[in-house]
C-alpha cells in the first residue's frame, strides 16, 4: 500500500503538492476524496485526483475540481463582515476585523445568555457539511444554549435513519459493505462482493449520501454485482442490463417493504437462524406482514406483482444481499415505520454486519462522541429547555436538537420564552433546502436581534437576516479530519491538510476555539493566544457564564496559536486510536479494518457497553417489536400509512391538484442551494427544472423547455420542463436548492429566492408521531405552463 | 509517430462530469470550450417490463480537437495521463498509445468506444 507517502511535496519549479482528503466547503457530505491539491505561491493551481487512496482511486468528483473557481469566486466573502441591523436586506455590509468580531458578537452572547438565559440563543446548521460536527459544540459548549436546530421539517435527512437504527437495531449507522474499511478493498480476503444490492429511495452517484462513496455501485456492478432499485424513478444504475427496477409511487415504500416481507415469510424463504436468534417479535412481524398480501402492494404502489415477487425470492434466497437506503425513508411521514421494515428485511436476508451486507458503526466514535458530550457543558435545568425535547421523545431520545417543527412555533409564538439571538452555521434555509415553508421561516426569523452567519459566500439568508458574517475556509484551506458519516459508522476517515489560505476565513473548527477560548474556555482549553490574560481557574468555578468584556480580558487574535490549537484539538481525539495530528497526517488515510475491525459485532459482545453478545437495544435483539416506539405512543411494529396528500387521503382535492411531485434529488453539479455562482458547474444545470413524462406534459401543452408553475395548496415555484420517460405520468420530480446568485441580492428580490422555491409546497409539522418524516418527496400539486421564470 | 486513443467503456461510463471540468482546469479553457464533452443517448424504454434491460441510458465523453492536439500524436502533452482520465468517477475512461488501447479493448466482452486522437 502506497498510501502513507509524505502529505506535501515542494516540486523544483516552486510547486506544492498537498494530498488531502477532501469535506467542506464547499458544501458534501464527508465523502473524503483523496486528492493532490496543487499550489504555487500560495495559489490554487488545481485538484488532482490521489491514486493511491483505496477507496477513490484517484477519482474526482465535478463539484471539487471547480474548487479554484469556488476558491476565487468574486462573491465570495473573506473577511469578517458587519451590517447594522436597521440595514437587513440591504448590500450595506462593512468589513471588520476578526477582533472585532470576535469582542462584539462575546458581548452580544454574553448579554443574552445573561438577561433572557443562554437558551435565547438558538444555532441553525446545514445539512452534510463539516458544520454536521461543530454546530453541535458551538450550540452546547461555546454558546451553552440547548438549542441546536436543523430546520428540516420532521429532520427529514439522517437523522431519521440514525434513530431507527439506535431504537430497533442497536447500533450506528448500518452501510452497504463497499470493503470501504478493508485495505485490500473488493479483493480483500475478508470482503465477499454483494450478489444484489437493493438501492432504495437513493442515487448515491451524484449525491455521496452521508460520506458513502456513491459510485462504489459502478465498481461493484463492474465486478458482477445486480441492482434492484426501489425509486418512484427510472436511474441510470437501474437501467443496466440484470438490474431490476421497483417503480414505486411516492410515499408508498413502507407499503412494498411489508409486501415483501410477507411473501419471504409465505414462501419460508428468509435466514430462519438469524431470525430466530436475533429478532425480538418475530411472530407479530409474521402477522403483521400478513396484512399485506402482494396484490394489495403491488395496487398502493403501482409496481406489478410479478416483479415483488421475482425480488422477494432473491432478496430470500441468493446471498449476500447489500442495502443502501436512502433520504426517501426520512422524506416521509411513514419513514419511520419504512426504516424499521428495512432493517428487518436485511436482517431476514442475512446481511446485518456481514460480508457484503450491510456493516455496522459501533453506537458512537470519535468525533462522534465527543460532539455528543458537549451538552454536559450545560447544567440540566437548561438542558431540559431544549425546544420540543418534552413533547416530542422519540425525536429527542435520539437526537441532540430541537424539534425543528416547533422551533418555528417557538419562533412565531414566542411560546414558551422569545428566542433573541440566532446563529447560522452553514445553513442557507431560506432557499429551498431543507425547511418547509421558507416564508414563514423568513417571517420569524426577522424578529431575532442578533444575527450571526457563518458562510462561504453572500445567500438570501444571510442578506435578510444576517448581523455579522464569518467567512469561512473550504477543505483546502484548513486542517482538519474526514470521516465517513460523522462517526456514527466510521468507514475510514483521513486527515485534510491545509494547502492554502485565503483572505481571513477561518473553519468549523477555528471558529468554536476562538469563540470558546471567549465564553467557555473550560470547555475549550485549546487555544492559548500569546495576550491572555483570562483566569481560567476562576472562570471554571464560576457557575453561571462570567462576561469577558474588560479590555485585559480578551486575548488578542494570534494566528499560530490557532493552528497549534487546532492541531491540540485534534491530536486529542485521535488519542483513542493511538495517533496524534502529526501522526495521523503521516498516516494518510485510517481504515478500521487494518485495526481490528470485524464482521458479526452482535456475535461478540463488540455492541452492547455491557460487552454482552446482542445489539444495543432494550432486549438485546434487533426490535421488529419496538418497545421504544410503544412507550411513546406509536404502534410498536411497522406499518403502511396512505401519504396524507395525496388523492387517495385527500378525494377531496383530487381534481384541483391531480398530479404527485417528489423532490431532493441530487446532480453532479451542485450540493443542495451551494455551486450555483460556480461558472462551469452553473454551465451544466443552469436552470431548477422538473422531470415529466412525455404522456403528462402533451396533456398539459408542454414541450421540453418550457417554464411552468408547480403549485398546491401551500404555495408555488417555477421550473423548467424536462420530458423523460424514466416517471411515471402523473408523477412529477422538482429541483431543490435553487436561487439565483446572478440577481439583485436585496429584498425583496433575495437573490430570486421565492421564484423557484420547492420548499414552499411542502406543509408545516405533517410529520410522524415520532417527530420525524415529512413529505418532501410527495405531495399532491398541479402544473401550468408560463413563459418565464418571471413573466406570466 | 505513435498514435493516442482514449477507449470509453461507456456501459458504465456515468455521465459524472468530472471529465469535462478536468480538461477545463488542466488546459485552462475559457468557459464555452471543452476537452471532453459528455453525450447522452436515452434514457429510452426499448423493451418489454421494467428491468433495466427494458431501458437504453448511456453517456459517451467525446474528446475534442483540443483535447486530441494536447494529447494526441505529437501533442504537447502526448503520452501523459489526462487529469480527465484519472478523475472520472466511474474509472471508464482509458487513454494509451493507439496500439495498447486495441489490445484493452479485447479484454472487455460488452461494446466500447475507441477514440483515436
Amino acid at each position: 500500500m502506497a498510501y502513507g507517502k509524505q502529505w506535501q511535496t515542494v516540486m523544483e519549479d516552486g510547486t506544492v503538492v498537498t494530498r488531502s482528503n477532501t469535506w467542506s466547503p464547499p458544501g458534501s457530505h464527508p465523502v473524503g476524496y483523496g486528492v493532490k491539491v496543487v499550489t504555487k505561491d500560495g495559489e490554487l493551481i488545481r485538484i488532482e485526483g490521489d491514486d493511491d487512496n483505496p477507496i477513490t482511486t484517484g477519482r474526482v468528483n465535478a463539484m471539487n475540481l471547480a474548487l479554484r473557481e469556488y476558491t476565487y469566486a468574486p462573491s465570495r466573502v473573506i473577511y469578517p463582515m458587519k451590517r447594522a441591523v436597521e440595514d437587513r436586506g440591504l448590500d450595506k455590509w462593512e468589513r471588520i476585523s476578526w477582533d472585532q468580531a470576535l469582542d462584539e458578537i462575546s458581548e452580544k452572547v454574553r448579554y443574552f445568555q445573561n438577561t433572557y438565559g443562554p437558551e435565547s440563543i438558538v444555532c441553525f446548521g446545514g445539512t452534510g457539511r463539516e458544520a454536521c460536527i461543530f454546530y453541535y459544540a458551538l450550540t452546547f459548549s461555546v454558546l451553552q444554549s440547548p438549542n441546536c436546530c436543523y430546520t428540516q421539517s420532521g429532520w427529514s435527512c439522517y437523522g431519521p435513519r440514525c434513530s431507527i437504527a439506535d431504537y430497533v437495531l442497536g447500533a450506528g449507522y448500518p452501510e452497504l459493505d463497499y470493503a470501504g474499511h478493508l485495505p485490500g478493498s473488493y479483493h480483500d480476503p475478508a470482503y465477499t462482493l454483494s450478489k444484489w444490492v437493493v438501492v432504495w429511495g437513493k442515487e448515491p452517484l451524484p449525491s455521496n449520501g452521508d460520506g458513502f462513496f456513491g459510485h462504489c455501485l459502478v465498481d461493484m456492478m463492474k465486478l458482477g454485482t445486480k441492482i434492484i432499485s426501489i425509486d418512484p424513478r427510472i436511474t441510470w444504475v437501474g437501467a443496466h442490463n440484470g438490474n431490476i427496477n421497483l417503480q414505486v409511487r411516492p410515499q408508498t415504500d413502507a407499503c412494498m417493504a411489508l409486501g415483501l416481507m410477507n411473501l419471504m415469510f409465505q414462501n419460508e424463504e428468509y435466514d430462519k437462524e438469524f431470525a430466530e436468534k436475533w429478532i425480538f417479535g418475530l411472530d407479530d412481524l409474521k402477522a403483521r406482514a400478513a396484512e399485506y398480501p402482494v396484490e394489495k402492494v403491488a395496487e398502493i404502489t403501482t409496481v406489478p406483482a410479478e416483479d415483488i415477487i421475482r425480488v422477494a425470492h432473491i432478496i430470500g434466497t441468493e446471498r449476500p444481499i447489500g442495502w443502501a437506503w436512502g433520504l426517501a425513508f426520512d422524506q416521509n411521514k411513514n419513514g419511520v415505520q419504512l426504516s424499521q421494515a428495512m432493517i428487518l428485511l436485511a436482517a431476514l436476508s442475512g446481511s446485518i454486519d456481514r460480508p457484503g451486507g450491510l456493516t455496522l458503526g459501533p453506537p458512537s466514535a470519535l468525533l462522534g462522541k465527543w460532539r455528543m458530550n458537549q451538552r454536559g457543558a450545560m447544567d440540566d435545568a437548561v438542558w431540559q429547555l431544549r425546544i420540543g425535547a418534552a413533547a416530542w421523545p422519540g425525536l429527542s431520545t435520539g437526537m441532540a436538537t430541537t424539534q425543528p417543527d416547533e422551533t418555528l412555533n417557538t419562533m412565531e409564538s414566542d411560546e414558551p420564552y422569545a428566542l433573541k439571538m440566532g446563529w447560522f452555521n452553514s445553513s442557507n434555509f431560506l432557499a429551498p433546502t431543507c425547511s418547509a415553508q421558507p416564508k414563514r421561516w423568513h417571517k420569524a426569523l426577522k424578529k431575532l436581534e442578533c444575527v450571526v452567519i457563518q458562510d462561504i459566500t453572500q445567500t438570501p439568508t444571510s442578506m435578510a437576516l444576517g448581523d455579522y458574517f464569518l467567512p469561512m475556509s473550504t477543505w483546502a484551506e484548513h486542517d482538519g479530519i474526514v470521516l465517513t458519516h460523522y462517526g456514527r459508522n466510521t468507514v475510514f476517515m483521513g486527515p485534510m491538510n491545509r494547502a492554502l489560505v485565503v483572505g481571513e476565513c477561518k473553519s468549523d473548527l477555528e471558529i468554536c476555539l476562538m469563540f470558546g477560548q471567549r465564553l467557555n474556555p473550560t470547555w475549550w482549553p485549546w487555544y492559548k493566544p500569546a495576550t491572555e490574560t483570562l483566569d481560567i481557574a476562576a472562570l471554571a468555578q464560576s457557575e453561571k457564564p462570567v462576561a469577558v468584556t474588560s479590555a485585559e480580558g480578551r486575548g488578542k487574535f494570534d494566528y499560530a496559536a490557532l493552528e497549534q490549537a487546532v492541531w491540540d484539538f485534534e491530536s486529542d481525539q485521535l488519542k483513542e486510536l493511538g495517533f496524534d495530528w502529526k501522526s495521523f497526517q503521516e498516516l494518510g488515510l485510517y481504515q478500521p479494518g487494518a485495526h481490528g475491525f470485524e464482521y458479526e459485532k452482535y456475535e461478540k459482545g463488540m455492541l452492547r457497553f455491557d460487552g454482552d453478545p446482542g445489539f444495543n437495544t432494550i432486549t438485546g435483539q434487533i426490535e421488529a417489536y419496538s418497545i421504544l416506539y410503544e412507550s411513546w405512543g406509536e404502534d410498536p411494529l411497522p406499518y403502511y400509512e396512505e401519504p396524507n396528500f395525496s388523492q387517495i387521503s385527500k378525494p377531496e382535492f383530487a381534481g384541483q391538484y391531480p398530479l404527485i411531485t417528489t423532490s431532493g434529488s441530487r446532480r453532479y453539479s451542485s450540493f443542495h442551494s451551494e455551486h450555483r455562482h460556480v461558472p462551469s458547474l452553473r454551465q451544466i444545470d443552469p436552470w431548477p427544472w422538473v422531470q415529466i413524462n412525455p404522456e403528462t406534459a402533451e396533456a398539459y401543452g408542454v414541450t421540453d423547455g418550457d417554464w411552468c408553475e408547480v403549485y398546491n395548496m401551500f404555495g408555488e415555484a417555477r421550473f423548467k420542463a424536462e420530458i423523460t420517460p424514466i416517471i411515471k405520468p402523473g408523477i412529477l420530480n422538482c429541483a431543490h436548492g435553487w436561487w439565483f446568485p446572478e440577481q439583485d441580492g436585496e429584498e425583496p428580490n433575495l437573490f430570486g429566492v421565492w421564484k423557484s422555491n420547492f420548499n414552499s409546497l411542502v406543509p408545516h409539522m405533517n410529520i410522524g408521531k415520532l417527530g420525524f418524516g415529512a413529505p418532501y418527496k410527495g405531495v399532491m400539486c398541479n402544473l401550468r405552463r408560463v413563459r418565464s421564470l418571471d413573466a406570466e | 509517430m505513435t498514435k493516442y486513443a482514449l477507449l470509453v467503456d461507456y456501459t458504465y461510463f456515468s455521465g459524472n462530469h468530472a471529465a469535462e471540468i478536468a480538461c477545463k482546469e488542466e488546459l485552462g479553457l475559457p468557459l464555452d470550450q471543452f476537452g471532453i464533452k459528455e453525450v447522452e443517448v436515452g434514457p429510452f424504454k426499448k423493451g418489454e417490463g421494467n428491468d433495466g434491460d427494458a431501458w437504453e441510458w448511456f453517456y459517451v465523453p467525446c474528446p475534442t480537437s483540443i483535447f486530441s492536439d494536447h494529447w494526441g500524436e505529437g501533442g504537447d502533452k502526448a503520452g501523459q495521463r489526462p487529469l480527465a482520465v484519472q478523475v472520472e468517477e466511474s474509472a471508464s475512461m482509458y487513454y494509451g498509445t493507439l496500439e495498447d488501447m486495441i489490445a484493452k479493448m479485447a479484454e472487455f466482452d460488452r461494446p466500447m468506444v475507441l477514440w483515436q486522437l
